[in-house]
């Protein structure tokens, strides 16, 4: 008996099963353009012989991706998996030609073998179209329809009834800063809101924290640009609070870098432009300096100008 | 999440172990089967794969696919128990400790986590001797791998709580300024990081903390050139894939060890300023990454080693 319920303990599906009646969703919302009602209930039941990428996506819609998991590959897996990483690399290096040959592949490999898949293909091919140079429409078209895989009615509903992975909200973020990058402000805003309303509403979920300084680095950039300076001022500080103790240095010196901005405008049409909060300014201006350059990141030459102009701030080397 | 493939783990154990496929699989398979398992080539059944599991002295509980331990509702406990023993805070690890110890129990991979955590509380907080905790370390190791400690763990399909509990184990015998040990362990486990199917963002931060404590350690043993050499690796892969938790510290790891060698006369002094350089930086990374106590462990050793005035023309 005792060895029995250890087996049943042990079981992912089991696991799926605890973690949704936890957080109350029904199985329909929570696998909504991943599989079916029939195929979920029998993964809960503990039949093993499902896709690994299909029971990976559940549970990062559970915000499980941590790794508490241990998965034990079928060669279908396993073959798809190792395709995934070799695309994802080749698209890193910027080598289109093996990552098409690649993707064709995987994709004869996957052939109708689930959603998860056919989104992942069609966002490979939005980057690499984004590679060539191609046109960005095509780009954000292809990133629509890739997120279209999961999430049938995105663009139609709001996105707060799902349950998101992190794949996804990726995603989603991409089209958004797309759509930011070639003016069209009104569709951005519309996805902006929901974004924001969508982190809003699932923050229980501690996985969603972490994905909101990404957030907050588009968002604040998108209201200063309107002028919304209070507004981008909260997103920017809510952004640095919610990097705390967060391993990535993504985000962290761009929010710093947009605070710094911000305060340096208010301060000064405020005509409290003084010693000591100038000096605030200029420690953040050098956080965001240090971690940028860094990173690597080509806004490091305009700070770098300001840094010397305003502040007459000299880099040591 | 680990990724394995079933094939792969059975090779690589085997392999560890020193054993042909004929020791392993006779009266479970055919050498013809267990060769086309390792291949990839066929899946075995439940009963195969843990009959051959279980002739390598590897625990039966390993199923298709399993949880780090038995129950997976204390999965959130253990991650927050994880957290708290990162930021020293071992207090509250102890309490929530207390309140993982009510539910599991039962199966090999709860008891080799429930000792880690045990002895890892107690020796923080003082109850027991470096050497009790190395002990208990090591009998944790051995529920899972009986032969830890004869065979080598390079090749080892090693779990995610079994390549935290060698780490403390590196840890202890560093502890016990046996540094020699410390990083003969993080060799091990990191190769055998190297080719395990964790997937990349964990696998790159448990590399990255492993060349953390090989850079720390390699400079103690007065291997400076090697620590400096590690140092650079470990701030290689924080800028190739953004992380910036251990870099303050890597950074300061590299300047330490730099220092050495000016004092020793290795290097000129001419290689100050590049010093003070990467000092500035890790001040001013440790504080966008909100790393209060990097932060001022960084400034006072700038004023400490180049003078006040360096930290008041620099640090804000």
């Amino acid at each position: 008996m005792l060895r029995e319920m250890e087996v049943d303990n042990n079981n992912i599906g089991t696991a799926i099963q605890y973690f949704r009646e936890t957080y109350h969703i029904s199985q329909n919302r929570l696998c909504k353009g991943i599989c079916s009602v029939a195929t979920l209930s029998r993964i809960e039941a503990g039949e093993r012989d499902v896709d690994s990428f299909i029971l990976e996506m559940l549970l990062e819609r559970l915000g499980k991706v941590a790794n508490q998991f241990e998965l034990i590959l079928t060669d279908f897996d396993y073959e798809a998996y190792q395709y995934r990483t070799e695309i994802n690399n080749r698209i890193k290096d910027k080598d289109i030609e093996a990552a098409y040959e690649l993707i064709q592949k995987y994709s004869d490999l996957t052939n109708d073998k689930g959603s998860p898949h056919r989104q992942f293909i069609m966002v490979s091919q939005a980057l690499l179209n984004e590679l060539e140079g191609g046109k960005p429409e095509t780009t954000i078209d292809l990133l629509m329809k890739a997120i279209s895989c999961t999430v049938p009615d995105f663009n139609i509903n709001e996105i707060t009834d799902y349950f998101l992975s992190k794949s996804e909200f990726n995603i989603i973020i991409d089209i958004l800063q797309r759509m930011i990058s070639i003016g069209m402000n009104d569709s951005a805003h519309k996805v902006l809101n929901q974004v924001i309303g969508y982190l809003y509403w699932h923050s229980q979920m501690e996985q969603n924290n972490r994905l909101y300084p990404k957030v907050a680095v588009i968002a604040a950039r998108f209201y200063m640009e309107q002028k919304q300076l209070d507004k981008a001022l909260d997103i920017c500080n809510l952004g640095i609070q919610m990097h705390k103790g967060y391993y990535k240095m993504e985000s962290i010196g761009e929010l710093f870098y947009i605070k710094a901005q911000i305060t340096e405008i208010k301060l000064k049409s405020e005509g409290k432009w003084k010693e000591s909060k100038k000096k605030e300014c200029l420690k953040m201006y050098l956080q965001a300096y240090y971690t940028l350059k860094f990173c690597g990141d080509s806004d490091v030459g305009k700070i770098k100008k300001h840094l010397e102009e305003e502040y007459q701030w000299e880099d040591i080397d | 999440m680990g990724r394995y493939r079933l094939g792969d783990i059975i090779r690589m154990t085997r392999k560890s172990l020193s054993i042909t496929q004929e020791q392993l699989c006779s009266d479970i398979c055919s050498v013809e089967t267990l060769s086309r398992i390792e291949t990839g080539r066929q899946n075995p059944s439940k009963d195969v794969y843990e009959l051959l599991m279980e002739r390598m002295g590897r625990i039966r509980e390993r199923a298709y696919s399993m949880l780090s331990v038995s129950d997976f509702q204390v999965l959130e406990k253990t991650r927050k128990f994880e957290e708290c023993i990162y930021v020293y805070d071992y207090h509250r690890a102890e309490y929530i400790l207390e309140e993982i110890e009510k539910k599991l129990g039962g199966t090999n991979l709860d008891k080799q986590f429930l000792l880690r955590a045990r002895s890892l509380v107690n020796y923080r907080l003082g109850r027991i001797s470096t050497e009790e905790f190395l002990e208990e370390l090591i009998k944790a190791i051995r529920i899972t791998i009986p032969n830890y400690g004869k065979i080598s763990l390079a090749n080892w399909p090693l779990t995610y709580n079994e390549t935290v509990l060698i780490l403390n184990i590196s840890t202890a015998y560093s502890e016990n300024n046996d540094y020699q040990n410390s990083i003969r362990i993080l060799q091990e486990v990191y190769s055998a990081l190297k080719q395990s199917y964790i997937d990349e963002e964990h696998r790159i931060l448990m590399q990255i903390s492993i060349i953390q404590n090989m850079s720390k350690w390699y400079g103690l043993l007065g291997k400076y050139e090697k620590a400096i050499e590690t140092a650079l690796e470990g701030i290689e892969i924080c800028k190739r894939f953004k992380i910036g938790n251990a870099l303050p510290i890597l950074l300061y790891n590299y300047v330490w060890n730099k220092e050495k060698l000016i004092e020793k006369g290795v290097l000129s002094p001419e290689n100050k300023r590049e010093c003070i350089n990467y000092l500035i930086q890790a001040y001013y990374i440790a504080s966008a990454m909100q790393q209060s106590y990097m932060e001022e462990f960084i400034r006072s050793h700038i004023t400490m080693y180049y003078g006040v005035a360096y930290t008041l023309q620099y640090i804000i």
